[in-house]
């Protein structure tokens, strides 16, 4: 009679235990300690602990589409937290470098990073970011050609990490070495969610490439900037304006460059 | 010395009969094989993930029955009157004190020998098996070495055990006692990086220096912790390692010589 009592009770507590809400979303973004005290409640774990806030990142970065404000800064906290705790385990940098700059974290991306060159001296990739920010989201140059210079000396450097270095000069390049520098992250993960969200970003840096070379032709042809990206339709450039993955429209900027309404968020 | 053979080695077959002793040698075995598993969880290098769980899972168990090991049998002797049996011989108690800690001693290193057997294999297999980009090389050597020196942690917190045995009755208060020895000494290092960080220039003169006299007092277990060295294969610094082997040693060495100094002078009623 007991067992069976405790075996009805056992079925109800987990029944019980499906029927409660669990949201991936509150799981993943519950407030994170300051650094120092889960450095201190670790003990002598604190790897484990990087491990764990990693963890909780990626699957929160691999699961949403968009991010509010909150939950970029939350994403930029969790990263942070995991490089502190490990400061030698090289994929929360990773992350940073990949994730935060295209959420507006740059200050934050770059806090993570520079942290990093003090303890993983001898990988290519944070020096790497670090010129891919400056370069990409700041048009800072000189920055960026220092970092990509610093980049190339280190071990197993991509070989045209030089020649990138030295051609920062040249303008309207911007969107080719940032596709080349996606194109180097997606064959570094394995990991199907986040290859999804590259990819996507990939497509729309692609068809921005290809309406910037399109403008280019149009500039050649007509000593001047078309008016708008449907100029290029109608003197037979292009056929088709590509899609933004993001849902937006591309636009042409008064400078000439080609821009998305999405802002590729 | 051959009647601190024969306390140890009693001491050692008792242990091995203590069910928990099984029990968290399996349970300590399963993490460690499926230490792969759960690294799957994670992203880019998740052989650093499996050697993270590896490492800290052997750390667990041998903390587990050193801390409750030491305090237990010691204090199973006292409340079972078996101890009469032994200090009714001529033998010195200073003898049963270290008897009991070259058996408590033998028997965790060979708890924790047997669980980094079992976690140097599941890591071979998940290194050979590993599908990432850049799969790294693991710093075999050096996985040996952390795990000579996790041996040498766990001999200075069984003598923290013992110590706190000569002269408590109950196996809970000297077992909360050497656990609360262990948190503070694995976390002086943690504490001595925050207090030399930005965040230490607020901290109030008084709390620094009576962390400098706990820096004195406790044992600073991240000397002997060579974890993070064996996971990143980081250099080896050879005077820093032998002069925390010696700190290990010394320091244990104090410890069951202030065990023994008590217990003589206690009444066993």
């Amino acid at each position: 009679m007991r067992c069976l009592i405790g075996l009805i009770c056992l079925f109800l507590s987990a029944w019980i235990n499906t029927k409660v809400q669990w949201n991936l979303k509150e799981w993943t973004t519950s407030p994170l300690p300051r650094p120092e005290s889960a450095l201190l409640l670790s003990a002598e774990f604190p790897p484990l602990s990087s491990d764990y806030f990693l963890m909780k990142a990626a699957i929160f970065y691999s699961g949403m589409a968009k991010f509010k404000k909150t939950e970029s800064l939350w994403l930029s906290k969790a990263l942070y937290l995991a490089s502190y705790l490990d400061p030698y385990y090289f994929e929360p940098y990773w992350m940073a470098g990949v994730s935060l700059p295209w959420e507006g974290r740059l200050q934050e991306a770059k806090k993570i990073l520079k942290r990093g060159l003090n303890y993983l001296n001898n990988r290519w990739e944070i020096p790497f970011y670090l010129g891919f920010i400056s370069f990409y989201f700041e048009h800072d140059n000189k920055v960026a050609a220092n970092y990509f210079l610093m980049a190339s000396k280190l071990p197993n450097a991509p070989t045209y990490l030089p020649l990138l270095a030295s051609r920062l000069a040249v303008k309207g390049r911007e969107t080719r070495i940032a596709i080349a520098f996606l194109q180097e992250q997606l064959k570094m993960t394995k990991e199907k969610k986040i290859r999804s969200r590259l990819k996507k970003r990939l497509k729309a840096l692609q068809a921005i490439s290809f309406l910037e070379r399109a403008v280019e032709r149009y500039k050649e042809i007509y000593g001047h900037l078309p008016l708008e990206l449907n100029s290029l339709i109608k003197q037979n450039i292009i056929s088709t304006i590509p899609e933004d993955p993001y849902g937006g429209s591309f636009y042409l900027t008064e400078d000439g460059r080609i821009w998305s309404t999405s802002n590729l968020r | 010395m051959g009647k601190i053979i024969s306390i140890a080695k009693v001491t050692f077959k008792e242990g091995i009969r203590e069910r928990v002793f099984l029990g968290v040698l399996i349970f300590v075995g399963l993490l460690l094989i499926g230490s792969g598993f759960l690294a799957d969880l994670s992203i880019g290098d998740i052989l650093k993930v499996t050697q993270d769980i590896g490492l800290s899972g052997l750390s667990l168990l041998g903390l587990f029955v050193a801390l409750f090991l030491s305090t237990h049998l010691i204090a199973k002797d006292l409340d079972k009157k078996t101890i009469y049996l032994v200090v009714s011989k001529p033998i010195a108690r200073w003898q049963y004190i270290l008897g009991k800690f070259l058996g408590l001693s033998f028997l965790t290193i060979f708890a924790i020998f047997v669980g980094f057997i079992v976690f140097l294999i599941t890591l071979f297999y998940f290194w050979k098996t590993a599908k990432i980009y850049h799969v790294p090389q693991i710093a075999w050597g050096k996985h040996l070495l952390a795990f000579v020196y996790l041996n040498l942690k766990m001999c200075l917190l069984i003598a923290v055990g013992i110590f706190f045995s000569s002269f408590t009755s109950s196996a809970l208060v000297a077992f909360s006692f050497s656990l609360l020895i262990y948190f503070i000494g694995a976390n002086l290092q943690n504490v001595k990086m925050i207090l030399e960080s930005k965040v230490g220039e607020n901290i109030t003169p008084i709390l620094k220096s009576l962390f400098k006299l706990a820096y004195w007092l406790f044992p600073n277990l991240s000397l002997l912790d060579l974890k993070t060295i064996a996971v990143h294969n980081l250099p080896l610094n050879i005077g820093n390692l032998g002069l925390s082997l010696l700190y290990g040693l010394a320091y244990t060495a104090s410890l069951l010589l202030f065990a023994s100094f008590i217990f003589d002078r206690r009444e066993l009623n």
